[in-house]
């Protein structure tokens, strides 16, 4: 070959490698910070990325319920800041489920060991931490509500599918506490020993959760509660007095009957709206059982406060 | 002025070193950033030089069976072969004589005539043996060339440092008056100027001269053979030979930039040439470089270096033992690296000379600075500032993406460095010489395993003595010539 052609091919490459750094070195700086162009929307995005480890290796993965090419351990980038879902599968173990918030430019590390199958036993895939759990029953079916670090979800019993109510986090003490939980229009009415709170709900499109409302605080211990005159009330026995809290309003609350006994029994007939109560009559010291008809006692005394 | 050029390389070069440092600790996201751009550059550049090196090989091996020999008596030129004649100058200071043995055996293997070359052994006054080492060797080889004879340096004249230039510089004055006594022309006189451990290629003299014929600007112009250190390879530490190796596909990659190509260890040229330009320099250590700005400026810019296609085989620097070889590798390297003097020579005589265009003159300060503060920065930023920002940015702030960004470059870089590896292995095969017997076959495996290494020396034996030598400069600290320790083991 000639001088000149090396000269010729010298130049070429010379070029060939100064236009490629120019050209490349823009975009790979964009695109180390996570810029991404979006055709759509015709803009700049800044995305972020996410790193998944897994112990063992080759999981699945399902981002936003859309199985992934890549095993762990894998990369995704470009991924647009957003609250994402990631479900972890991997035969013969349990799939392993969590949500995640990526900002822009930033990764998301997850790195997560699978926990293998045990025979005849299921485990709760999502990522969370679980205080206390309840099952309520429904005619549609049971569900389970859990208190967990990330919020209240409700939870199928087959535990594949869960759905967040409220992002509160109640803190592993208070729901630790916790001895009973119901449902009532749209809210959850739970208490410990000494309080009983009510959450409600958010409906969609409403995503923010208020924090849970204090509605009675027990002279002594809270030792039922029911929910009763046509769901309306919280009937509770809380040691001293049986009283009936309007669920939806905090400061009405109306005395039934005050007890003698602390431990008292009560049994609440929801069909009938009537209250049975086991007590001691002062006079004599005998235990007798007692019946209270709730719904023309409440209308009685309803009355009696307007009049008033 | 003077100091002013002296200050330069090292400012620029500890610039860029503490900024990166600076930058890190402070900043840590926008040193990611600057790194990844540096590191890019870094992934073109070596693939740019990579295929460079490509091509000079390329050159080189398809030139490899030319009979320069026939080439020089067949090409019609102005000059007759037959009036060509060679000086070969050794300039000897300690070597053994085996040492120089072997070099003059290998003249003697040319195939050239031998009745053209004239052999010059120069040796110095301070060299206690030099007497005794010389005139055997004259004694011996007496008859092989046209003529030889010794010249002694004197030690410690005024106006020069004890360097190789002022030995060279010496022994062409006495060579001038040989050749004007015998008559000599000159224009038909090239010089080799030699290292003692420097073993012409069999076809040296033969290419040399068909491309002194071939040239039109044969007295703008010096010759520059690639060196192969390859005389010890097979006794030389692996780190060594990975240094030399990597110095070889230096000058092979240089030798592509034809226009920027400068002379390098051991060059010749028209004596002519050498005569009008004052000699060697002197005073100065890098008179090997020096010799090129000296010829660039007297001439306006009109000199350039060809990149000769066959090779001189010369010594890996070693030690007596693992550690004095590194002492010896690094005290080479920082010689080497004192070439940044040739910025402040040819800076100054920039100044003075209003022939040279002046975009001509920034382009070749801007090449010298270039080259130099390259050397002294890249494998220090690569091998302990990338991962150090890392490191630093993993607990700063862990879920950055341009910190993760900034390994994945970093992969690709090495991947790239990877590919190079590689191209240097299959390289470095070509210029292996035939294996002795008591050597064993693993010592291949070696070769190709020594590479790994790379990552480790380059900041080492490659940055850290280029720094040394730039801090000096700009310190004002003068560096004594260093003669590289040469030995031929029993």
């Amino acid at each position: 070959m000639r001088e000149e052609s090396y000269l010729v091919l010298r130049k070429f490459f010379f070029w060939l490698a100064l236009i490629a750094f120019l050209g490349l070195a823009p975009v790979i700086i964009f695109s180390s910070l996570g810029y991404k162009f979006n055709w759509s929307s015709k803009k700049f995005l800044r995305t972020g990325a996410i790193t998944i480890e897994t112990t063992p290796k080759e999981a699945s993965v399902f981002l936003d319920g859309q199985k992934m090419k890549e095993t762990t351990p894998a990369t995704f980038r470009e991924v647009l800041p957003d609250k994402h879902t990631l479900v972890l599968e991997k035969d013969g173990y349990y799939p392993y489920e969590l949500t995640l918030l990526l900002k822009p430019s930033r990764i998301a590390k997850v790195d997560v060991v699978l926990i293998p199958k045990a025979r005849f036993i299921e485990k709760s895939r999502f990522d969370f931490n679980v205080y206390r759990f309840f099952v309520t029953r429904h005619i549609f079916g049971d569900k389970i509500i859990a208190f967990t670090d990330k919020g209240i979800f409700f939870v199928g019993t087959d535990l594949q599918n869960a759905r967040q109510v409220c992002g509160i986090d109640i803190g592993p003490v208070v729901a630790g506490s916790v001895e009973g939980l119901k449902e009532y229009d749209n809210s959850l009415i739970y208490w410990n020993a000494r309080n009983i709170w009510m959450l409600k709900i958010p409906e969609p499109p409403e995503e923010i959760c208020s924090e849970p409302v204090l509605v009675y605080k027990a002279q002594e211990v809270v030792r039922e509660v029911f929910l009763g005159i046509k769901d309306k009330y919280l009937i509770v026995h809380d040691g001293r007095n049986i009283v009936a809290q309007d669920a939806s309003n905090p400061a009405a609350s109306f005395l039934i009957k005050e007890i003698r006994y602390p431990k008292a029994e009560v049994f609440y007939d929801s069909r009938t709206e009537a209250l049975y109560l086991r007590d001691r009559m002062p006079e004599t010291g005998v235990f007798s059982i007692f019946k209270m008809e709730l719904m023309p006692m409440i209308g009685e005394r309803k009355e009696n406060e307007e009049a008033s | 002025m003077k100091r002013l050029l002296e200050i330069i390389p090292g400012f620029l070069s500890w610039s860029i070193l503490i900024f990166f440092i600076v930058l890190f600790l402070t900043m840590p996201l926008s040193a990611a950033v600057a790194i990844i751009v540096f590191l890019l550059y870094w992934v073109f550049r070596l693939l740019y030089m990579s295929i460079l090196l490509m091509l000079a090989h390329h050159r080189v091996i398809t030139k490899r069976n030319l009979d320069w020999l026939a080439t020089c008596t067949t090409f019609k030129s102005d000059l007759k072969f037959e009036d060509i004649i060679h000086v070969v100058l050794y300039t000897i200071y300690k070597e053994p004589k085996e040492v120089l043995e072997d070099s003059l055996d290998a003249l003697k293997e040319s195939l050239y005539p031998k009745d053209k070359v004239i052999v010059v052994l120069a040796g110095e006054q301070r060299d206690q043996s030099a007497l005794e080492k010389l005139n055997f060797l004259n004694e011996k080889y007496k008859g092989h060339f046209r003529d030889i004879f010794i010249t002694i340096h004197p030690k410690d004249t005024e106006g020069e440092i004890p360097a190789k230039g002022a030995n060279a510089t010496y022994a062409a004055k006495i060579i001038r008056e040989y050749l004007e006594k015998n008559g000599y022309d000159f224009r038909n006189v090239i010089i080799s100027c030699f290292d003692a451990d420097t073993c012409p290629d069999k076809n040296y003299l033969a290419c040399l001269t068909a491309n002194f014929l071939k040239n039109p600007k044969r007295y703008r112009t010096s010759f520059q053979p690639f060196p192969v250190y390859s005389n010890n390879i097979y006794k030389a530490p692996a780190f060594a030979r990975v240094i030399e190796m990597g110095s070889t596909f230096w000058q092979l990659i240089e030798s592509m930039r034809f226009e920027k190509f400068i002379t390098f260890s051991s060059h010749s040229m028209s004596f002519k040439t050498l005569v009008e330009v004052g000699y060697w320099p002197v005073d100065l250590i890098s008179d090997d470089s020096l010799i090129f700005w000296k010829c660039f400026i007297k001439y306006d810019g009109d000199y350039r270096t060809y990149p000769l296609e066959v090779p001189v085989f010369m010594d890996i620097a070693v030690g007596k033992g693992l550690i004095d070889t590194v002492r010896v590798q690094y005290k080479q390297k920082r010689r080497w690296a004192w070439g940044v003097e040739n910025f402040v020579f040819a800076g100054m005589a920039f100044m003075d000379n209003k022939n040279i265009p002046f975009l001509e003159k920034a382009r070749r300060c801007y090449q010298i600075l270039d080259n130099h503060i390259n050397w002294a920065t890249w494998s220090i930023i690569v091998s302990f500032i990338t991962p150090l920002t890392l490191i630093w940015g993993q607990i700063i702030s862990k879920d950055a993406l341009v910190l993760f960004n900034l390994t994945y470059v970093n992969n690709i870089i090495f991947h790239t460095f990877s590919f190079i590896l590689i191209l240097s292995v299959v390289i470095s095969y070509e210029f292996l010489p035939p294996r002795p017997r008591e050597v064993s076959r693993f010592i291949y495996v070696v070769f190709v395993l020594q590479w790994l290494l790379v990552p480790l020396i380059s900041a080492f034996l490659g940055s850290f003595p280029a720094l040394d030598a730039q801090t000096r400069l700009a310190l004002g600290k003068p560096l004594y010539f260093y003669p590289t320790p040469k030995k031929r083991e029993a």
